[in-house]
């Protein structure tokens, strides 16, 4: 008997997403993992399969393509015959100092974090409206909450998510379904590799956090819980200080 | 890999270092996240989850690779129990998938977070040693990846595997291996414990009584006086086959999250601690949970930080059935002229079954394990006349818990070094190697 929980991520090589798929698939989930690359999801499927979960792959070969994410979402749907929650955790971290004088580079932050994200969740608000349950989540960042110079053009990108989820979420308010946004601290991944950050936190727990938020959570969670704290007071700094502050 | 390249993360404090931080020169890594990243460039070693205690770790003058990346399960066959996983998972990490599906690992050593990996190179053993040999010998296949790109896929039985397993990670990275697990119906163990009120009580323990126990060591007080000496207990178990709760490893619940400003081990806490802990009343029978029994240290995080700014050092010493009561008494008397009382001391009869690797520590004998404080010169002398006693007598030293062997000892103790030379990898080295080998392979 097949009855464990049907969840699409997205991204699902991402560090955040694999450890986030270790314990569902440990739960028994029915898993609809996508990816970029073939031979990394089937890595990352092999290992959930080990431990207990099921598992459909799907390679999506560019995120920033309606007709790939439509085609993406309509084959998670019929894969385990309806969806019980979606994590969108895929990204795309751009040194900053490159991509600021790069409109090419900008446009290509906005598509991939920001933009594709929205057009996901657009394309299946609908879904988890009429069938009056589920989850979204996606993983934004504290990167989104304010402009900093050292990281504002990922930070834009990661605000669209925020905001787009705020509204998503009123609109939703009532059908039972969820709208999670997840907002990281600095994390321990492949992708923040290299970079000097403070009080950065693993992937195992971070994954944990948010497989627990997507259980139950509806709004804003962030992971650790103290960012919320930090961004509450640098969310109210005036921006006559805010500009002269180097963080 | 270049100077600076994103990919390179240079940090010597906590990540890439030994368990005890001697010695702790300065280490460069490369971590790999995928199966088929690419292997750095220059005088390579795979890095585990640093539980080693010496050098066998370290490469001071190439590049670790950082294997934890590497954690994925690749297949676990609930019907046969067997389990091929990548080489940078942890046995807790192991142990959390496989104990609520009946399966056990055969072999487990005192810390369940030495890595997959770690424990096929250095060849671990645990308190069963006698019944079911070492790590090695329950591995069916591993992968390896060699310096120069090739893949190797090796079986129990092959050159190369008994090459690889205890082969320090010489012989290429470990990928993945396959483990044979044994089923368990419960995680709970019968625990018998038997006081000893000195080396003689261990030895006549171990021909009588201790016979048809399948777990065994013992735990000695090395603060008790002279006509004392191995005074403290054994710990014998079995599985229980009454049936039970077959719970995961418990998480890690209390941490010393910060090193201590100064050394909490001397020898006055250490005499509190044995009379705290190794004396207090216990149960001459009882049921215990397989996590407390096999890793009682590992319920506390970090617990190295207690020695504060002051690294430690351990040694374990196999000597020869023949002769081992001398042998160890008098291992035990340099141990405690060194000054500092060893804090943990473990004393184990070992098996007879012929080591899996060619370079595997675990042999017929009697192994003891001891850990000091490091204080310099002080402590160098007193293991240096360790191991003349060890190898004036065929005894030999693990080299996965050693900083200062003599390259004499261990191609003695070690005598088909010269045969292994044939499978290791020229671009890989460790600065254990170095110093064994004094720059000859």
């Amino acid at each position: 008997m097949k009855t464990g929980e049907r969840i699409l991520v997205v991204g699902a090589t991402s560090a955040i997403a694999q450890e986030a798929i270790r314990i569902w698939a440990g739960q028994g989930a029915r898993l609809f993992l996508a990816g970029r690359d073939a031979g990394k999801l089937e890595v990352v499927s092999a290992d959930a399969k080990a431990r207990g979960g099921s598992t459909k792959v799907a390679v999506v070969e560019d995120v920033t393509s309606v007709t790939n994410l439509s085609m993406m979402v309509d084959s998670a749907w019929k894969a385990w015959g309806g969806l019980d929650g979606v994590l969108v955790a895929h990204g795309w971290l751009p040194n900053q100092r490159e991509a600021q004088d790069d409109p090419l580079a900008v446009r290509q932050c906005l598509r991939i974090n920001g933009e594709s994200v929205c057009e996901i969740l657009t394309l299946l608000a609908p879904r988890f409206a009429k069938q009056r349950s589920g989850w979204m989540a996606a993983i934004s960042s504290v990167a989104g909450d304010r402009g900093r110079a050292a990281m504002y053009v990922y930070g834009a990108a990661k605000a669209v998510v925020s905001h787009f989820m705020s509204g998503l979420r009123q609109r939703l308010e009532g059908t039972g379904v969820r709208v999670i946004d997840i907002r990281p601290g600095p994390v321990d991944t492949p992708m923040t590799e290299g970079l000097k950050m403070p009080l950065v936190a693993a992937a195992e727990p971070v994954a944990r956090r948010i497989v627990r938020a997507c259980a139950k959570s509806n709004g804003v969670v962030y992971v650790p819980w103290f960012w919320r704290f930090i961004m509450l007071i640098l969310t109210h700094v005036p921006e006559p200080i805010w500009v002269k502050m180097k963080i | 890999m270049e100077e600076g390249t994103r990919n390179e993360v240079a940090r010597n404090e906590g990540r890439y270092g030994n368990w005890g931080r001697f010695p702790n020169p300065p280490q460069r890594a490369v971590r790999l996240n995928w199966p088929d990243d690419e292997l750095p460039k220059g005088k390579i070693l795979a890095f585990g989850n640093g539980r080693s205690q010496g050098d066998v770790c370290l490469n001071s003058q190439g590049v670790l690779v950082d294997m934890r990346g590497l954690n994925r399960l690749v297949k676990f066959d609930r019907s046969k129990g067997l389990l091929t996983a990548e080489a940078g998972i942890t046995l807790d990490e192991i142990l959390r998938v496989v104990v609520p599906t009946g399966w056990m690992l055969p072999v487990v050593p005192g810390t369940r977070f030495v890595t997959l990996g770690g424990a096929i190179a250095n060849d671990v053993h645990g308190k069963n040693h006698h019944r079911a040999g070492s790590f090695g010998h329950h591995v069916t296949a591993l992968t390896l990846r060699r310096s120069d790109g090739t893949v190797k896929v090796c079986k129990a039985g092959d050159a190369w595997f008994a090459a690889t397993v205890g082969g320090l990670g010489l012989t290429g990275i470990i990928a993945q291996a396959t483990v044979q697990l044994m089923p368990v119906l419960s995680g709970l163990m019968q625990r018998r414990i038997v006081p000893l009120r000195g080396l003689e009580d261990f030895f006549s323990t171990m021909e009588g009584p201790a016979q048809g126990w399948d777990y065994s060591v013992a735990w000695l007080d090395m603060t008790a006086p002279e006509k004392e000496l191995g005074r403290g207990y054994l710990e014998l178990a079995r599985w229980d086959e009454m049936g039970g709760p077959l719970n995961p490893p418990p998480p890690v619940r209390l941490q010393v999250p910060v090193r201590l400003p100064f050394s909490a081990v001397n020898a006055l806490t250490t005499r509190v601690f044995n009379e705290l802990w190794l004396r207090r009343p216990r149960a001459a029978y009882a049921q215990v949970d397989y996590s407390s029994f096999f890793w009682p240290l590992d319920g506390v995080g970090h617990w190295t930080n207690l020695y504060g700014p002051v690294p430690f050092v351990q040694c374990q010493v196999v000597v020869p059935q023949a002769g081992a009561p001398r042998l160890v008494a008098q291992i035990l008397r340099l141990a405690r002229a060194g000054g500092e009382p060893s804090f943990l001391n473990t004393l184990k009869m070992m098996g007879g079954m012929a080591p899996a690797g060619m370079l595997s520590f675990p042999r017929e004998g009697v192994a003891l394990a001891l850990d000091f404080p490091y204080k310099g010169e002080r402590t160098l002398a007193m293991l240096r006349a360790i191991e003349d006693v060890a190898m004036a007598n065929g005894g030999a030293i693990y080299p996965a818990k050693d900083a200062c062997m003599r390259p004499e000892s261990f191609a003695q103790a070690y005598p088909a070094w010269k045969d292994f030379l044939k499978y290791k990898d020229d671009n890989m080295t460790s600065d254990f190697w170095q110093r064994v080998m004094g720059g000859k392979a």
